[in-house]
């Protein structure tokens, strides 16, 4: 009796030992997410990307002549106002360049005067020799020979007076290059680059030779940042979008601009030569002289901002595929689409979205979602392999975290304790 | 005092079953009856069928790569996703491996034991042999058989399992474990796994048995016993306190 009691008691033992056991893995069951309402807000989408500040307006001063510099009125880093003298160059071979080509052209004209007092007494020859001829005094080859000595100094008259011409064209070539010694300052501005010194020889800058820079003129008065924009993103780009500018020698002030120009053509960085970038230029709403042509900037343009939009955390929004009509398993040959999870009645419900602009933590719900609903954002390991009915317990990181200390601290204890 | 000499074979077979059950329900005259006939292979048999089923179940509930990325969390390595995924390539590839170990695992770990209470016994004063130790040893761990019986359905009743659900075997609500949370240090929870009623039903019925089958007192029997189980015990705890 008393042994079939003992057994009755501990198969009531087992029995309550499985029945609890089993309802306790049930109670356990249900993956740790984190949950955040589906909530209304301003959004903007941007687009940053890095570049360098230019100025908008920059010129580079060349030579027009070669010669030695022998004043240098520019000063970099100064200002300059324009048409003022920028440097001079040597001018005495200049001068005397020009004092040359007037005596040339003295000489030529000189020239002139005796052809034509030989053309005028020519002219007086032949007619003697005409009437000399109607009255049978002179031969008819003397007559021909007065002729033709006419005709030559004609041509000799015409000769000299091209070589006038001639000479005035070197007299005023040699003019302008003396001119040209002096350079001027095309426009008002600073000089942000001075490459040369007085006493080295210049070249003239007609072939686009960088080494024929002798120095550089920006209006700092308008500034650009030149981005470079990944081809991936340049499509959401136009103009007048609004630019919040960071440079990075300047982290006390974020600047604004705007964008004024979208290159058309495509380009590679040597140290990313598999990325297509496109230019934009952004202009700064108000530079000031803090900011240095060559600097380094970041800037993030506004491609778009919804003043009231049902937005999620990104990392909430998965694909996955549909299910086929009439089946509970996903149709496999549909290409996927975008489903948040959202908790109803301790389990996930998957339902399908279309997404609008996103910023970087946050993107639109256009399609799917009323606004309030429990959307589950992570943890990633539970997002990942969440299915629709699937049970879910809602959790915060903060309580995972205060789990973690927890039991870090009681085995940092153990330990001390242990040592001690 | 002189053991009698273990019957033949055939005399055993017909109460190998029975004292399997008889050793849970009356222990005493089990443990007697083994004392003259004493046998283990039936009760090893069940003990390693019954491991093996339990990992049959509980492998595939297991997701590897939740599983590798605690264990390396636990460990305090910091690793890539890269290295991540090769080692789960890894874990998928040989997690059957340790279902098909439990069949040399298992009876290895009854002979270890065996031995040990082998050893222990005869420094204490008996002149219990290697077969009466074993059959005692595996017919004293008959309440772990009633334990992984009772085990499968909550497992098989749950869809997924967590590495700290295997690592301190808490299924069944029978020991302390079952009422520890996540976040229970990994020390205390090998602690409060080992404080399990299946365990001190064992601890009492391996001190009937050798007090019976070895012929010593109550009181070596039962120090016997729980000193070496308080020496595993520790083991598992440091274990748990250095990995």
């Amino acid at each position: 009796m008393k042994r079939g009691l003992l057994i009755a008691a501990g198969a009531v033992v087992l029995a309550a030992i499985l029945v609890t056991s089993i309802l306790s893995g049930r109670q356990q069951s249900g993956e740790k997410v984190y949950v955040e309402a589906a909530a209304r807000q301003a959004l903007t989408q941007s687009v940053k990307s890095s570049g360098q500040i230019q100025p908008r307006i920059k010129v580079n001063i060349s030579a027009h002549v070669i010669g030695k510099i022998d004043k240098l009125y520019a000063v970099e880093g100064a200002a300059i106002a324009a048409g003022a003298p920028f440097l001079e160059l040597e001018r005495e071979a200049f001068l005397a360049a020009r004092d040359n080509a007037r005596a040339q052209l003295a000489m030529a004209k000189t020239g002139l005067e005796q052809a034509r007092v030989s053309a005028a007494d020519e002219k007086v020859r032949l007619a003697r020799a005409e009437q000399l001829s109607t009255q049978g005094i002179a031969s008819v080859e003397t007559l021909e020979a007065a002729r033709l000595r006419n005709t030559s100094a004609d041509l000799q008259v015409q000769q000299a007076r091209e070589a006038v011409t001639q000479a005035q064209a070197l007299l005023d070539k040699a003019e302008d290059d003396l001119r040209k010694t002096t350079i001027y300052s095309p426009i008002a501005g600073r000089v942000i680059a001075l490459n040369a010194e007085v006493g080295e020889v210049v070249v003239s800058g007609t072939m686009n030779n960088p080494a024929s820079v002798i120095g550089t003129i920006a209006d700092l008065s308008e500034i650009l940042a030149e981005i470079d924009i990944d081809e991936t993103e340049v499509v959401h780009l136009a103009a007048d979008q609004k630019v919040v500018i960071k440079v990075d020698a300047i982290p006390d002030h974020d600047y604004t601009g705007r964008v004024v120009e979208i290159g058309s053509s495509g380009y590679a960085k040597p140290t990313q030569p598999d990325v297509t970038f496109f230019q934009a230029k952004v202009l700064f709403d108000s530079p000031d002289e803090k900011l240095r042509p060559g600097m380094s900037a970041r800037a993030e343009i506004q491609v778009a901002t919804h003043a009231d939009a049902l937005a999620v955390p990104i990392q909430a929004v998965v694909e996955r595929k549909p299910k086929a009509a009439g089946d509970a398993t996903a149709d496999k040959k549909a290409p996927p689409v975008s489903v948040v999870f959202v908790v109803e009645d301790g389990k996930a419900k998957s339902v399908a979205v279309k997404t609008g602009i996103s910023d970087a933590t946050e993107v639109e719900i256009v399609e799917g979602l009323a606004g309030g609903e429990q959307v589950i954002t992570g943890p990633y390991r539970a997002l990942r392999k969440l299915e629709d009915g699937d049970a879910v317990k809602v959790t915060t990181p903060e309580l995972e975290e205060k789990g973690r200390k927890d039991s870090d601290d009681e085995s940092s204890d153990d330990k001390a304790t242990k040592s001690d | 005092m002189e053991m009698p000499e273990p019957a033949e074979p055939g005399q055993a077979q017909g109460g190998a079953l029975q004292s399997v059950w008889g050793v849970l329900l009356a222990p005493e005259k089990t443990f007697r009856a083994l004392a003259i006939h004493p046998h283990w292979l039936a009760p090893l048999v069940l003990l390693v069928a019954a491991a093996l089923a339990l990992s049959l179940v509980v492998t595939p509930r297991l997701d590897m790569k939740q599983v590798m990325r605690e264990a390396i969390e636990d460990s305090g390595q910091d690793i890539s996703a890269a290295q991540l995924e090769r080692q789960v390539e890894m874990a998928e590839k040989f997690k059957w491996v340790g279902t098909a170990s439990q069949v040399v695992l298992q009876p290895a770990v009854y002979l270890l034991m065996a031995g040990t209470f082998l050893v222990v016994l005869r420094l204490a004063g008996s002149e219990i042999d290697f077969r009466r130790s074993l059959s005692v040893s595996v017919h004293g761990m008959m309440p772990f058989l009633v334990a992984t019986l009772l085990t499968l359905p909550v497992v098989l009743s749950r869809a997924e399992l967590s590495l700290k659900d295997v690592q301190s075997a808490r299924y069944l609500h029978s020991n302390l474990a079952g009422f520890a949370s996540d976040s229970t240090a990994k020390p205390l929870m090998a602690l409060l796994s080992s404080i399990d009623l299946f365990s001190i039903w064992t601890i009492v019925l391996l001190a009937i048995g050798f007090r019976v089958v070895g012929r010593v007192s109550k009181a070596a029997a039962f120090g016997v016993v729980i000193g070496l189980w308080a020496i595993v015990v520790a083991g598992k705890v440091a274990l748990a306190a250095l990995f």
